[in-house]
């Protein structure tokens, strides 16, 4: 696939231990009564020139991850590390894994460790501060689901793509008028569209401008945040297809937040799940809908909808409803609605780890009796691609 | 929330404005520490006196402490002397015992005014929502429009001018009739206990210190048909002139209550429009009106310091206009802190009403 | 030659809307269609025509009044120190000391229309600039703000102003306008908390609408977003507030004069110490009914303008706030 070959060896982007609690206030003197695990101490990496999808149910934590990816929010603790060289990455392997403990959670009490500290002021984006932050900032961006509500709506469109190049006082006037120009032709709309008002458009116009927006700089990293989930089918074709065609020729690095995944396995090359603000599986595309490790992922691929009236569907349905993040299960937090929960999935927390040395991640304990139901995912996900002729011998 | 956390915590959130209000007074009384000294010492303004207030506050001490004095005098009661002459009494009373003597008849009038609005208030609301944007609903609007912008002042000549034809103004101002032959005795012929000075009643004789209450109490109906003469055209004019919010509010709550599910429900179900009005929207309409009511009092107060010093009535804002012109400081001082008190805490009485007609406020 | 002409106009099309009124075009078109809203309430047109018409008044009163009102005062002899009424000398009758109540008045609107712009216009900036920083960063000194601002709204308007009034009116003296800098100082004092709160609930909303989290993600700083994203959008109940307030100040200016600490000298003509003249007299009110025209002919002027200015708010409510238009 096309996506596939712009990825490099070269790590963009390596988040470590991110953590985003939201404190919940109550009582007499509105103290923080508990928190929110919006985002609990998550692990990934992101390569150079790759799509990565993150997938998950609403309210799992997938819009939260984007924006503090951007320090849009502060997370609470976390580094992530923007382009670090592959010594620092070394470096940084050795200093966490002293910080470890054997399950690969952190060590109890803060985090503390100089050369972490100097680290994180020179590469992760928690820890830079001025020029070098705003340098950053200008080269990571991010699309908006809602097309409606991410444009002000007293701004005229030209003065909208133009802010990005503004606020860093990247060119001057002349340059952003020219540049504002070249960003609207790019998207597929007109000179004329740039002295109106955003409310004059409908939401795939809306959303070209966004990625106007997003592109004025030259990002090397955009945060997709369901960027066609708001809009038409037939508009959302489109808008990917922009975006892809964007990605190939800015040489961009995508991170694809969605919930629908035959938009994530058309656009990504790799896929994180995410499941009440943790982690449960990494994969490369097609491993993961060919082999869905974790029950949650499986429940999610099995819905996916077949392209073929003749097959039978055999949807796996999640009982239950997700549980509160405020107060999480213990142990694995899908355990509550998992119908292969045993005694130790209430008494320890999962680690991601390989699965068969294959580079695919799973957070799950059972994943060594999964075989059987993973030949079944398979079986599904193979008529999925296309290669039903199998598979309807079966019926 | 429970209630009872609400009541608790909406009672803690009126201590800083409370603090605040202090302060601003504190501040105030910095600016002009020669008058507030003098406030301070009365009648006796020796160099003596002067150097034991200035210890008593520790003047002379940074600021933070001074306001600790000056809080101390505050909760101790020292608000300093009246220097206005009080017809009755004479100049440099406890300004402490004037506010207290003056205070239920501010109360009485501003009470009385806030039952009038609702009174006023409720049918030109209802009829403005009712048959919106027809005739009444303009005339209404307009007649709250012309509520807010009417000098009050200017309002109250008005119709004084226009009773004069008929009544002398001097039956008109203070809070009884001054003239003995009314009601010195009452209807049975008995001997009633009223002693007025200055159209006020004076203290032996108050048992609530409401003059239209107290009159009632001792039964004595010509008193207390006289106090509600003398007390209906103040009351009636600081009403007019503070209706216009009520009947806005109403009208768009009125509104959008209108517009709410249930009640195209109703109506689809094919309940009458009156029922409908009556039962489900004026209810609610009602119950979100009832929150700017601490609004319509800070409001409404302004008003009520005007018409008081119209019509002579023995209240805290006439006493506040009087000194304002003679450079009364401790009782402009005392007067800012009386009526931020009456305020907050007719908002808290508010808020809690608020939390226990609607729930969904207590949980917020 | 037109044949060229044409063509230049087909193919480029950016070419013409590039043109500075191009980028004015969408709100003037905009505007417009808000006009119409306005239009369609006789209410609102009727606040815009008296604003106007006073307006009209405050700008070209040098224009409109010829001599000096005060000029039978100046006379002791004059024979008319009792107000006069219905003489086409003096269409709206004379007040006390001879004063002529119609040019007097036209000059008062002028300097009704300073002092209550002046007012409003420099609470308003003073509590935009507060309330947007404080709504828009939030902590402790947004509650330190809301704190203040209750502190304000639990003491009426006018008992402020009193206290304003007594404590600095000596300090006033000397300085430039006298009694005018005190009222003006005093009432921006009391007034800004109002349009502080207003903002500040705006920029709770508008703060957390994605363009502003857009824009900050664009690398704009606090500075460009509030200004820029935050302000211009939080507005609308501020121009609201305005001109319900250039008319309120008026009104709470004429209070004051009845009670005799706002403006209180006989030679100034504005309208609240026009409609109080009678206060200058020995028994004010006996004799202020005794010649009613002398309070109710400025004080009638005080009522149309604080009238046509709320009327016009409430125009204006209705066109930016359309949840309101019903």
């Amino acid at each position: 696939m096309g996506v596939a070959t712009l990825v490099s060896e070269n790590i963009y982007m390596d988040v470590r231990h991110l953590k985003q609690l939201f404190p919940i206030k109550g009582g007499v003197m509105s103290r923080a009564i508990g928190h929110v695990h919006a985002v609990d101490d998550i692990s990934f990496r992101i390569m150079e020139g790759e799509t990565v999808g993150l997938v998950g149910e609403s309210g799992c934590g997938k819009t939260t991850t984007g924006r503090t990816l951007l320090r849009l929010l502060e997370p609470t603790s976390g580094y992530s590390f923007v382009n670090p060289p592959a010594e620092v990455v070394k470096e940084l392997d050795e200093i966490f894994s002293g910080l470890e403990d054997d399950s690969g959670s952190l060590l109890d009490g803060e985090i503390s460790s100089t050369r972490l500290d100097e680290i994180a002021r020179e590469y992760s984006i928690y820890g830079v501060k001025g020029k070098k932050l705003k340098q950053m900032r200008s080269s990571m961006q991010i699309v908006f689901q809602d097309p409606f509500a991410s444009l002000d709506p007293r701004m005229l469109v030209k003065d909208i793509i133009a802010e990005p190049l503004v606020a860093h006082h990247a060119a001057n006037k002349s340059d952003i008028a020219e540049r504002v120009s070249s960003l609207i032709t790019e998207v597929g709309l007109n000179q004329e569209h740039l002295y109106r008002f955003p409310h004059e458009f409908s939401g795939g116009q809306r959303q070209r401008i966004c990625v106007a927006r997003a592109l004025a700089l030259n990002p090397k990293f955009v945060v997709l945040d369901e960027p066609t989930s708001a809009l038409d089918v037939s508009v959302q074709a489109q808008i990917l297809n922009l975006l892809r065609r964007l990605q190939e020729k800015n040489e961009m690095t995508y991170l694809f937040i969605s919930h629908h995944l035959s938009v994530i396995r058309a656009m990504c090359s790799r896929v994180l799940v995410m499941y009440l603000g943790k982690m449960v599986e990494i994969a490369e595309t097609e491993e993961l809908f060919l082999h869905p490790l974790h029950p949650y992922t499986q429940a999610l691929v099995s819905a996916i909808p077949i392209p073929d009236p003749l097959l039978k569907r055999e949807r796996i349905i999640i009982g239950g409803d997700v549980p509160s993040a405020a107060s999480p299960p213990s142990g694995c937090r899908f355990r509550t609605r998992c119908e292969f929960a045993e005694d130790v999935c209430r008494e320890k927390e999962p680690q991601l780890e390989e699965w068969n040395n294959t580079g695919h991640l799973v957070a799950c304990h059972l994943v060594h009796r999964m075989d059987k139901r993973i030949i079944n995912a398979a079986e599904r996900a193979s008529v999925y691609a296309g290669e039903h002729a199998d598979a309807r011998l079966h019926n | 929330m429970k209630m009872w956390t609400y009541i608790v915590r909406r009672l803690l959130a009126m201590i800083p404005v409370i603090l605040g209000v202090t302060l601003l007074t504190f501040l105030l009384t910095r600016a002009q520490i020669g008058l507030w000294i003098a406030s301070l010492l009365g009648r006796i303004r020796t160099p003596s006196a002067r150097l034991a207030i200035i210890r008593q506050y520790h003047l002379n001490a940074p600021v933070y402490v001074q306001y600790f004095y000056y809080l101390e005098g505050l909760v101790t009661g020292h608000w300093g002397f009246t220097s206005g002459n009080d017809l009755v009494a004479g100049a440099y009373r406890p300004v402490l015992q004037v506010m207290i003597e003056r205070f239920p008849n501010t109360v009485e009038l501003a009470v009385l005014s806030v039952i009038l609005v609702v009174i006023f208030s409720i049918p030109l609301g209802v009829i403005s929502a009712v048959q919106r944007d027809k005739i009444p609903d303009h005339l209404s609007r307009l007649w709250a429009m012309i509520s807010y912008s009417i000098p009050t002042f200017w309002f109250a000549l008005l119709l004084l001018f226009a009773v004069s034809h008929y009544v002398s103004i001097f039956a008109l101002t203070g809070s009884l009739s001054t003239s003995p032959v009314n009601y010195y005795l009452t209807s049975t012929g008995a001997y009633q206990p009223w002693v007025s000075h200055q159209g006020g009643l004076i203290l032996g004789t108050k048992p609530t210190g409401l003059l239209l209450v107290d009159t009632l109490l001792y039964g004595d109906f010509p008193a207390f048909i006289n106090g509600f003469e003398h007390i209906i055209l103040p009351a009636l004019i600081v009403a007019l002139t503070n209706m216009g919010v009520i009947v806005r509010y109403l009208r768009s709550s009125m509104l959008d209550v209108m517009g709410q599910d249930y009640v195209r429900t109703a109506r689809a179900k094919g309940v009458t429009e009156k029922i409908v009005i009556n039962r489900h929207v004026k209810r609610n309409a009602y119950t979100s009106t009832v929150t700017i009511m601490g609004l319509l009092l800070a409001g409404l107060l302004g008003g009520v310091v005007i018409v008081e010093d119209i019509f002579a009535w023995p209240g805290i804002g006439y006493w506040l206009a009087q000194a304002a012109i003679v450079d009364d400081f401790a009782s402009i001082m005392a007067g800012v802190f009386v009526f931020a008190i009456v305020v907050v805490i007719a908002n808290l009485v508010v808020d809690i009403l608020y939390a226990y007609l609607d729930p969904r406020v207590r949980l917020g | 030659m037109t044949d060229a002409n044409s063509t230049m106009t087909v193919t480029e099309p950016e070419k013409v809307r590039r043109s500075p009124y191009s980028a004015i075009a969408p709100r003037l078109e905009q505007w417009r269609r808000q006009f119409y809203y306005f239009r369609k309430s006789p209410l609102a047109v009727a606040g815009l025509i008296i604003t106007a018409f006073f307006a009209f008044l405050a700008i070209f009163s040098p224009l409109l009044t010829t001599g000096n009102p005060y000029q039978m005062a100046i006379n002791p002899f004059a024979t008319n120190l009792i107000p006069w009424f219905s003489s086409w000398r003096y269409p709206l009758g004379t007040t006390y000391f001879g004063v002529n109540l119609l040019p007097a008045m036209i000059k008062a609107a002028r300097i009704d229309l300073a002092f209550s712009l002046a007012v409003v216009a420099t609470g308003a900036f003073v509590g935009v600039m507060v309330g947007a920083f404080a709504g828009y960063y939030g902590g402790l000194f947004d509650d330190i703000l809301m704190r203040v601002t209750d502190v304000f709204f639990s003491v009426p308007y006018i008992i402020l102003a009193i206290a304003m009034i007594v404590v600095f009116t000596k300090s006033f003296k000397d300085v430039a306008g006298g009694i005018y800098t005190l009222l003006i100082l005093s009432l921006i004092v009391i007034w800004w908390p109002t349009y502080a709160r207003i903002v500040r609930g705006q920029v709770l909303s508008v703060r957390e609408l994605k363009y502003v989290e857009a824009a900050r993600a664009s690398g704009a700083g606090a500075l460009r977003v509030v200004f820029k994203h935050i302000i211009p959008n939080s507005m609308y109940p501020v121009f609201v507030q305005i001109s319900l307030d250039v008319g309120t100040i008026v009104l709470l200016l004429a209070n004051l004069d009845f009670i005799n600490i706002g403006i209180s000298n006989i030679t100034q003509p504005e309208w609240g110490n026009l409609a109080t003249y009678f206060n200058y007299a020995q028994v004010g009110l006996t004799l202020a009914l005794q010649y009613p025209w002398t309070f109710i002919v400025p004080g009638m002027a005080i009522l149309l303008y604080a009238l046509g200015l709320n009327l016009l708010g409430d125009g204006i409510r209705d066109i930016l706030d359309p949840r309101m238009r019903r």
